[in-house]
């Protein structure tokens, strides 16, 4: 079952005066399936911010529709959007925003105050999801007393005691070192491995490679897909290392190579929806 | 070369003329203060006037009090600024410049914002001097007319003083720039925030300070004790007032934060955490503001209704028109009494003046110290007397007595007395300097009599009348001062009563030798108005002047605080926007932090002049005002009059800082 759909999705900026227009997003189709693990990753300027937002609620698409679990995210009232946005999306930011004046249990619980949960409930759903994510000891902290990998999991935690629909994690690890970086993905992992569905913009190859699918985003389009089928980390780490010179050789000018396309009968599970492969 | 820095330093006040604009504005009005003071004060036309010396002396306090205060709130202007303004700074230096090119653009700022400060100040100065001396000789009641001149002094004293105040602002800068690391000025103004500490002792000491200055304002009696206790209850109330907003806010915060069924609730959530933070962050400027606050309605009120109360005084201290004293090394024949009291009605008649209520009696009187039925002269040497023990003792005849209450009393026989008191006297016999009387009859006072005012400050005990029956009882108290009183009241002009007395004083001055009488003093209600006119219309001037001043540094400390806030705000808000929170909710919240943050002075700040009207009412009394009701509709009008005003100040700096959080 698909649990999100992006349907020919356009985003154009207008500057002020409307004398220029600047295409983020074009015709962008693709579907998130219940349960999946998607990375997207693209250049600076490929429009993975615009999209991510699109999704996120916080900006509109100029033409297109965006369904989570059938529900058109651009027809909801501007007045039901910060409710929907809290009870069907989990968010993961690169600078954790995580609000200083709060303790990390009081900043995990804030989606369930604006919710107005019981104060049973929240300490209910809190104590396994800490445990889980090995802050427990750390519940009283403020966030300026911890370390980056623990502020970014206290985010992952806000982001998942809603049990949202969908997580929307926007460059997780890019203020992580690389051993906090493993235990984000890690824990990215073990969520996903829980039925969470999570769809992740990154820059980082490493991260990319934890992913089920990756979606290459370049000029507002879906590029190119990668399905992970039967490969390792490692593995997938290499082709996504390749697809991603590939790209940039073609930004250059240079023609998809050949060699490129056994992506798709690989392994015979590179690639299911081969139709989805190239929507460019 | 230099050119460039120059430049720099103009873009360097544009762009952050959010900051520099009310500085700047501030810093003229200021200048603009400084210099009409200090014009008015040096002003031959104010110093020819009479009363001259009165407003002079209120002018001068006023002088200092401007300079400090001036000098105190730019200082704490540029420091905000400085803050704000760090991170651009830290950019230059990345950018390549050496701190002595920072110091050199730092300067030219300064310079810049000197010239226009105090230009600006003297421009506007020079032009409302007139009309604020103008002001201020209506307030007096002088009638000579004020020109319009360019005070010298007053200019260069304006320069010379926001010169040094820029100055050393400068050397400040300085400091703040060469201390810090480009790092240390890129992240000037993010260092995250330690949660605040409940400071138990603090927040306990706090409410003692205030409860113990409430209660020395509430149950204070007697002027003395007002007066003395006056300051302390102050000092009391300022610090119990620091502590107040510094650590009972925080400690009421964390216990309603500890009580989870309040605490997690979306309004309560946001708003008791974002107030704790808030409170850690301005505890100490909006401590400042309440002060403040509380100075401006008390200054304000009080000299607005001394002003307002200048007849009422005159009528309570000089309930006759004139009343004049001669004073006696005997006590003297009636015939010489009566001659007194002829010449004043010639000199009526002279001046063609109508007497009515003229009244004539004579007294000795004397200070004393009592000690039960024993009354023995006050001794200044004598170390077991201090100055409360002090007590005031009259002694009259029998036939004078009745003349002045307008009762009849029993003859009263030789050796015995009438004592009169506002208490009644217990005892049989009184001893007085060594001799014992008999208590004939004993009476409590009316409550008229002289010298009311000291009754107010000696207390009522201490004031005792000793009755005797005639002129002959009185010779063993000769040696004390004997004094003869007339008292009329009349009809006629200010002018034709001022000139009435002035003829009544020569024509009393022209018997000194016939009646043989030492010394003549005579107190004309006309001439006191022109008195008071100048002591409580310079202490009205004093009062709206210094309002104006303390009110326009609330304004500026409310509008850089607000402007802080918001960029304190707006990344949290950001925040809670992407987690889930509606606009309208975190609008809400806002709304309720900012409001509770900005009125909290102003509640405080009434709720301290609830607390003094007993101890400032009795103050009041000094300055010869006992009109209550008179002085409670001026703290009620000052005050609401202070709210509208705070609240339309409120009303305006919300606006900068909603544009800022969102």
């Amino acid at each position: 079952m698909s649990i999100l759909k992006v349907k020919n999705v356009s985003k154009i900026y207008t500057t002020r005066f409307g004398s220029t227009k600047v295409q983020a997003l074009s015709n962008m189709n693709f579907t998130v399936e219940q349960g999946e693990y998607v990375a997207i990753m693209g250049e600076s300027g490929s429009g993975k911010t615009t999209l991510l937002n699109i999704l996120a609620s916080l900006d509109r698409p100029t033409s297109g529709e965006v369904l989570l679990n059938g529900k058109n995210l651009t027809s909801i009232k501007e007045k039901e959007i910060s409710a929907f946005r809290r009870d069907n999306l989990g968010f993961v930011f690169q600078d954790f925003n995580l609000l200083d004046n709060f303790s990390l249990k009081d900043n995990i619980l804030l989606p369930l105050v604006l919710q107005r949960k019981p104060v049973a409930e929240m300490e209910e759903r809190l104590t396994p999801i800490a445990e889980r994510l090995g802050i427990a000891q750390l519940l009283e902290k403020y966030p300026y007393e911890v370390s980056g990998g623990q502020k970014q999991r206290t985010a992952v935690a806000r982001a998942i005691i809603t049990s949202p629909q969908l997580i929307l994690a926007d460059e997780p690890t890019g203020a992580l070192d690389s051993k906090a970086s493993a235990g984000l993905l890690h824990v990215f992992r073990e969520i996903n491995r829980d039925g969470q569905t999570i769809l992740m913009v990154t820059h980082s190859t490493n991260a990319a490679s934890h992913a089920d699918r990756i979606m290459f985003i370049k000029d507002g389009e879906v590029f190119h897909q990668l399905y992970r089928g039967n490969l390792t980390n490692e593995q997938l780490y290499a082709r996504i290392s390749d697809t991603l010179t590939v790209l940039a050789q073609k930004a250059e000018g240079a023609q998809f190579p050949p060699e490129c396309q056994f992506n798709r009968t690989d392994s015979g599970a590179g690639l299911q929806k081969a139709d989805e492969m190239y929507v460019s | 070369m230099n050119c460039l820095y120059c430049k720099l330093a103009v873009t360097n006040l544009k762009n952050n003329r959010q900051f520099y604009l009310p500085y700047i504005l501030a810093g003229i009005v200021s200048a603009m203060m400084f210099y009409i003071m200090r014009a008015i004060q040096g002003s031959k036309a104010i110093a020819a006037m009479r009363g001259a010396d009165t407003v002079y002396l209120i002018l001068t306090m006023g002088l200092v009090i401007v300079a400090l205060c001036t000098g105190i709130f730019l200082f704490y202007t540029n420091s905000f600024v400085m803050k704000r303004r760090k991170k651009e700074l830290g950019v230059y230096n990345i950018l390549g410049m050496e701190k002595k090119h920072i110091a050199k653009v730092m300067a030219w700022e300064s310079v810049i914002l000197y010239v226009l400060t105090v230009c600006g100040g003297l421009v506007l100065g020079i032009v409302f001097h007139k009309l604020v001396a103008m002001f201020l000789a209506k307030l007096t009641g002088m009638s000579e007319s004020i020109p319009f001149y360019v005070s010298g002094w007053g200019c260069l004293q304006t320069v010379e003083l926001f010169g040094l105040v820029y100055v050393l602002m400068l050397f400040y800068n300085f400091l703040q720039v060469s201390l810090a690391n480009p790092v240390a000025l890129l992240h000037g103004n993010s260092v995250g925030e330690r949660e605040p500490k409940v400071k138990w002792i603090s927040a306990v000491a706090g409410i003692g300070c205030i409860v113990a200055g409430y209660y020395i304002a509430v149950t204070v009696q007697g002027i003395l004790e007002a007066v003395n206790m006056f300051f302390i209850a102050v000092l009391l109330v300022i610090v119990g007032t620091y502590a107040l907003f510094l650590s009972v806010s925080i400690a009421f915060l964390k216990i309603l934060k500890n009580n989870k069924k309040y605490y997690y609730q979306t309004t309560h959530f946001i708003t008791v955490s974002g107030m704790l933070y808030r409170m850690k962050r301005n505890a100490v400027g909006l401590a400042n503001i309440c002060v403040l606050s509380t100075m401006v309605l008390v200054i304000i009120s009080t000299t607005v209704c001394l002003y307002a109360g200048v007849e009422d005084s005159l009528k309570q201290n000089f309930p006759k028109e004139i009343s004049a004293t001669q004073y006696f090394d005997h006590v003297p024949a009636r015939a010489d009494r009566e001659y007194l009291v002829e010449q004043v009605a010639a000199a009526a008649k002279k001046q063609n003046r109508e007497m009515t209520d003229v009244s004539s009696y004579m007294d000795i009187v004397t200070v004393i110290h009592m000690d039960g039925n024993v009354i023995e002269r006050y001794d200044n040497e004598n170390p077991a007397y201090d100055f409360t023990d002090m007590g005031m003792l009259y002694v009259m005849a029998r036939a004078d007595y009745e003349k002045f209450t307008g009762h009849t009393y029993e003859p009263i026989a030789p050796g015995s007395v009438m004592v009169a008191a506002s208490h009644l006297f217990e005892e049989d016999s009184i001893e007085i300097f060594g001799t014992t009387y008999l208590v004939a009859d004993k009476t409590t006072f009316p409550d008229d009599f002289p010298d009311s005012e000291l009754q107010a400050v000696l207390g009522n005990k201490q004031v005792i009348y000793i009755v005797v029956e005639d002129e002959q009882a009185l010779e063993p108290f000769a040696a004390y001062e004997v004094r003869h009183h007339i008292e009329l009241d009349t009809d006629g002009t200010p002018e034709e009563r001022k000139a009435f007395a002035t003829a009544v004083e020569e024509a009393l001055g022209a018997c000194k030798e016939t009646t043989a009488f030492t010394s003549g003093m005579l107190m004309s209600r006309a001439h006191q108005r022109e008195e008071y006119m100048a002591l409580n219309g310079g202490f009205l001037f004093l009062g709206l002047f210094l309002g104006i001043l303390f009110l326009m540094i609330t304004v500026m400390i409310i509008y850089y605080k607000q402007t802080s806030e918001g960029y304190e705000d707006r990344e949290r808000f950001a925040i809670m926007t992407k987690v889930g929170m509606g606009r309208d909710v975190v609008k809400a919240a806002i709304n309720t932090q900012v409001r509770t943050v900005f009125f909290m002075p102003i509640i405080v700040a009434v709720l301290h002049l609830t607390m003094a009207f007993p101890m400032l009412k009795i103050i009041m009394y000094v300055f010869g005002l006992m009109n209550t009701e008179l002085f409670v509709g001026c703290l009620v009008v000052t005050s609401v009059v202070f709210a509208v005003i705070y609240f339309i100040v409120f009303r305006i700096t919300s606006r900068s800082y909603y544009r800022i959080v969102y």
